[in-house]
């Protein structure tokens, strides 16, 4: 089926926030620190009208702190206000907002704020802000240090006292920009009820909330809408002071206010992805079978706290066991302050970080054991009949196969004869090397107990007088395919067309709660939120339909309601008797809707198997990935073309994170590469053959057997390619690199040996 | 607090007082009189005066593709073009395809191929491949690829798209 987000899409009908400023707009343009961290004060002439706004504009103005929650709530956060004060703490950091007619005049207007600034040091890297003599970001802590999370185990210290093999690998995750295509974008127009709201999010209900809050105005007076987001990927699931600051001036202007990022901006004022540095130990049985892990992880916080800075290595502490059964684990993760762009979630948020260090330390283990990669994982991971399975740290994976995912990938990839070649290719002095991962994530976050933001969904399926069908739901999809992907789920339980039914999702008109799209949640918690109001739904059309046919048990069969003697009748006449009335009994209720609300009662686990060949180029280190091989399962699937899709899109957005993606930060601690010439992402250039196959291993925790999906293709290949081009390394013995694996680090590795010297 | 709205900001009057251009450009089919300020790109020309919306902004330095047309035919930035430099022009847009074979033909093969996701480089990609189809028939996978260099999307991987030109390409030689 094509998707139902296509006609408008292809046709240049989408409705992108940028497509929809009204009329008679002011334009906002921030001016922002170019400094990592300075003092500033900003001259106003006396008298002089000045066209701008700085905190102080904000203060008067009542506009409050950002107010957003955090997990665990009690992390070390200081007030946050939307501009800065009098310290701006990273490059980016808005310190006046100036306004003009159009965006060109409020750029001008914003190069010509008066600000002088005063140096400070600074420190971009979290190890060293943990340093007691290293500046400090926000002086009035006395640290840097944002929050510390731990789950302690005393067991581990005995495995690692009697365990034969110990290892240890330290492995940093850099920072990576997301890289939406569409740049976060905000306007906002006073109604006579409020506010109305137009912003680039994954998460409309949450930015009504916070907004409302810092205006002091109830939520009901503001309505969110998100239209079509140009790509999300996690770093439009914070709540950012510009959309505030924005609604702000939209109220107190009384004038329709817009705010569109222009490149640059966007790469030094959205959440980086990523940033954890991490040591994991392993203790292991003379067997090859880790009994314990110990994790110490530091997670790069930023300048300030966002929604999400601390959840990513907690999910990192959480998911540091892998598919693999082990005895006891002792995690403990930090997330320190430094004066370099807030850190945020991004595809996969901590699970990438899990897997890349679990993985690693595998075929490390391999290695040493001088086992195969796919045997000692083998001998390792979780049994298929041991589900559910309950780990270490309490978690509890729904299902899954992992020694099927491991079979599969070796029968796809044809293992044994692609290590036959790895060594006939040795010998002929190639650097070829094999990858592989195996992988576990956790998508669908909820219950709704363990986020600060609840994890629960609304839905309702309506009826319409006509017999099509609206479903509304407060997911806040950003190319996701979502509203096909519902209108799938609809369409089976109603047995209606696909055509007869629209899909309204991010926007807080009509959906009164939601808590957006982000950790896969859309086939894993809004589909089964779905699914439940339609069932609901037919249940209620049922009950309808034999009071019009004077029957108690009308059936729903081939999206005809049905009586035993054969009498039926179908949507549009119930929809029909529903809103007007005629032919139905007083005491009947009118109207033909459902609602339910779903949260999930745990998480989904979705898994998968990646290999990875790749060779590398002797003369200047550049790596081919020449074939990748990837076995997914996310259960079972509504929209198996939509599920390619996201696969392959997180495939390739984990190729560029292990292949030429991360911020990297000068001496004065200015990000480098902020403009999409100088940035290095995937382009369509890059050319890798890639065989793709699914097993099927339904979640038993809602009734469509779903799980995520979004995120495994970004979270399994990266390891995948890293062990490979370590394999790869390996004979040469120059296996100590880090990501990402651009040419110029692997030349430097290769003429570090001698067999290249 | 009392804010009051900025001197200059009556809405619809230009401050800056620069001297306009007379530009007449023919836009999908409709010729337009323009009076356009030199400093005033095409794309902004495109969005903001006439209201076509599909062709989008993804970056300031020509680098992303999001907001390619056709020029006389030819796949060109409107973000690095002005507005007045286009006078006398024949300006195709995204909003256009559902008139041209071309056009038509790619937008089904790109929703056939799921070569669709969040949409916000598809306007580009969909101008980028019509003009490649219109000077050569046929492309090989390579030269879809080679010709889309300049054109991001973080959704797809590309392989979608690149199946979809392929495939739309293919059918158009053969018909």
């Amino acid at each position: 089926m094509r998707r139902v987000e296509d006609q408008r899409l292809s046709t240049g009908r989408g409705r992108f926030t940028a497509d929809t400023v009204p009329r008679g707009a002011l334009y906002a343009s921030f001016v922002r620190s170019p400094h990592a961290c300075a003092d500033f004060t900003i001259e106003r002439q006396d008298g002089a009208h000045s066209d701008f706004f700085s905190q102080r504009d904000l203060d008067a103005g009542h506009l409050r702190a950002i107010p957003f929650p955090t997990t665990p709530s009690d992390c070390i956060k200081p007030p946050r206000s939307p501009l800065a004060r009098s310290t701006a703490r990273h490059v980016g950091d808005a310190v006046a907002v100036a306004l003009g007619c159009s965006e060109r005049e409020a750029f001008r207007a914003a190069s010509l704020v008066p600000v002088r600034w005063t140096r400070l040091p600074h420190v971009s890297d979290s190890i060293l802000a943990a340093d007691p003599s290293s500046p400090l970001v926000h002086p009035e802590l006395g640290s840097n240090v944002a929050f510390t999370w731990e789950a302690r185990d005393v067991a581990v210290a005995r495995h690692f006292e009697e365990c034969p093999v110990r290892l240890r690998r330290q492995l940093a995750h850099p920072r990576i920009v997301a890289m939406p295509l569409e740049p976060r974008t905000v306007w906002a127009a006073p109604t006579a009820r409020g506010l109305q709201v137009a912003t680039s999010t994954q998460v409309p209900h949450i930015v009504r909330d916070v907004m409302a809050a810092a205006l002091g105005i109830p939520t009901s007076a503001i309505d969110v809408v998100a239209g079509d987001v140009g790509g999300g990927f996690g770093c439009k699931l914070d709540v950012y002071p510009e959309e505030l600051i924005v609604a702000w001036l939209a109220k107190h202007l009384g004038r329709p206010v817009c705010w569109i990022a222009r490149r640059t901006e966007d790469i030094v004022s959205t959440s980086l992805g990523r940033g954890q540095y991490g040591v994991l130990e392993a203790a292991v049985s003379g067997e090859g079978r880790i009994r314990a892990l110990r994790y110490e992880g530091t997670q790069d916080v930023g300048a300030y706290m966002q929604l999400n800075a601390p959840v990513m290595p907690m999910l990192t502490a959480l998911m540091i066991s892998g598919c693999y059964r082990v005895e006891a684990v002792d995690a403990v993760v930090r997330g320190l302050y430094t004066h370099t762009t807030p850190c945020g979630a991004y595809r996969g948020a901590g699970r990438p970080e899990a897997t890349f260090h679990i993985e690693t330390l595998l075929d490390d283990l391999a290695a040493e054991l001088d086992a195969d990669p796919i045997e000692l994982r083998r001998r390792n991971v979780i049994p298929a009949d041991a589900f559910p399975y309950t780990t270490p740290l309490d978690i509890t994976f729904d299902s899954g196969d992992y020694p099927g995912a491991l079979a599969e990938l070796e029968s796809i990839s044809g293992y044994a004869s692609l290590r036959e070649e790895q060594q006939r290719r040795r010998a002929r002095g190639e650097f070829v090397g094999l990858g592989v991962s195996c992988f576990v994530e956790m998508t669908g976050l909820g219950p709704s107990r363990t986020l600060a933001t609840g994890g629960w969904t609304q839905a309702t399926v309506s009826l319409e007088a006509d017999g099509s069908v609206l479903v509304s739901c407060g997911l806040g999809p950003s190319g996701q395919g979502s509203e096909t992907m519902l209108t799938l789920t609809v369409a089976e339980v109603l047995q209606v067309p696909p055509e007869s039914i629209r899909v309204r999702l991010g926007t807080t008109v009509g959906v009164p709660h939601g808590t957006g799209t982000f950790g896969s949640r859309g086939a894993a918690v809004a589909a089964p939120a779905v699914f439940g109001a339609a069932v609901r739904l037919v249940d209620r059309a049922a009950s309808i339909a034999s009071s019009l046919l004077e029957t108690t048990s009308a059936r729903l069969v081939d999206g005809n309601f049905e009586t035993s003697d054969g009498r039926h009748i179908g949507w549009p006449e119930i929809g029909r008797a529903a809103h007007y009335g005629a032919g139905l009994p007083q005491d009947m209720p009118l109207g033909c809707s459902a609602s339910f609300n779903y949260d999930p009662p745990g998480f989904t686990f979705p898994h998968g198997a990646y290999l990875a060949v790749v060779s590398i180029e002797p003369t200047d280190g550049q790596v081919v990935v020449e074939r990748l091989f990837t076995v997914d399962d996310c259960g079972n699937e509504i929209d198996p073309a939509g599920v390619d899709a996201q696969v392959a899109g997180a495939l390739w957005q984990g190729l560029g994170a292990v292949l030429m993606e991360g911020v990297a930060f000068d001496d004065a601690g200015r990000p480098t590469g902020t403009t999409l010439r100088r940035c290095h992402i995937p382009r369509s250039t890059l050319v890798i053959p890639w065989a793709a196959h699914r097993t099927h291993t339904p979640s038993p925790l809602n009734p469509l057997g779903t799980k995520g999906v979004g995120e495994c293709g970004t979270i399994g290949v990266v390891p995948a390619v890293f062990n490979a081009v370590r394999d790869a390394l390996r004979p040469c013995g120059a296996v100590d690199v880090g990501l990402p694996l651009r040419a110029h680090q692997i030349w430097k590795a290769l003429r570090s040996t001698d067999v290249n010297r | 607090m009392e804010v009051t709205v900025p001197r200059g900001y009556g809405g619809r009057v230009t401050t800056r007082g620069s001297a306009t251009l007379p530009t007449r450009i023919h836009v999908n089919g409709v010729d337009h009189r323009l009076s356009l300020e030199p400093d005033r790109a095409l794309l902004e020309v495109l969005r903001d005066d006439l209201g076509l919306t599909g062709s989008h902004r993804g970056c300031e330095s020509v680098a992303c593709g999001a907001c390619t047309i056709l020029l006389d035919g030819e796949p060109v930035r409107a973000c690095a073009v002005a507005g007045f430099q286009c006078d006398g022009a024949t300006i195709e847009t995204v909003e256009s395809l559902r008139n041209s074979p071309e056009g038509s033909l790619l937008r089904t093969r790109f929703m056939d191929a799921r070569a669709i996701q969040c949409g916000f480089c598809t306007p580009g990609m969909l101008m980028a491949a019509t003009g490649l189809l219109r000077r050569s028939a046929c492309p090989t996978a390579p030269q879809i690829r080679h010709a889309l260099e300049g054109h991001l999307c973080r959704c797809t991987g590309y392989h979608a798209i690149v199946k979809a030109i392929e495939v739309a390409g293919a059918e158009l030689a053969t018909c």
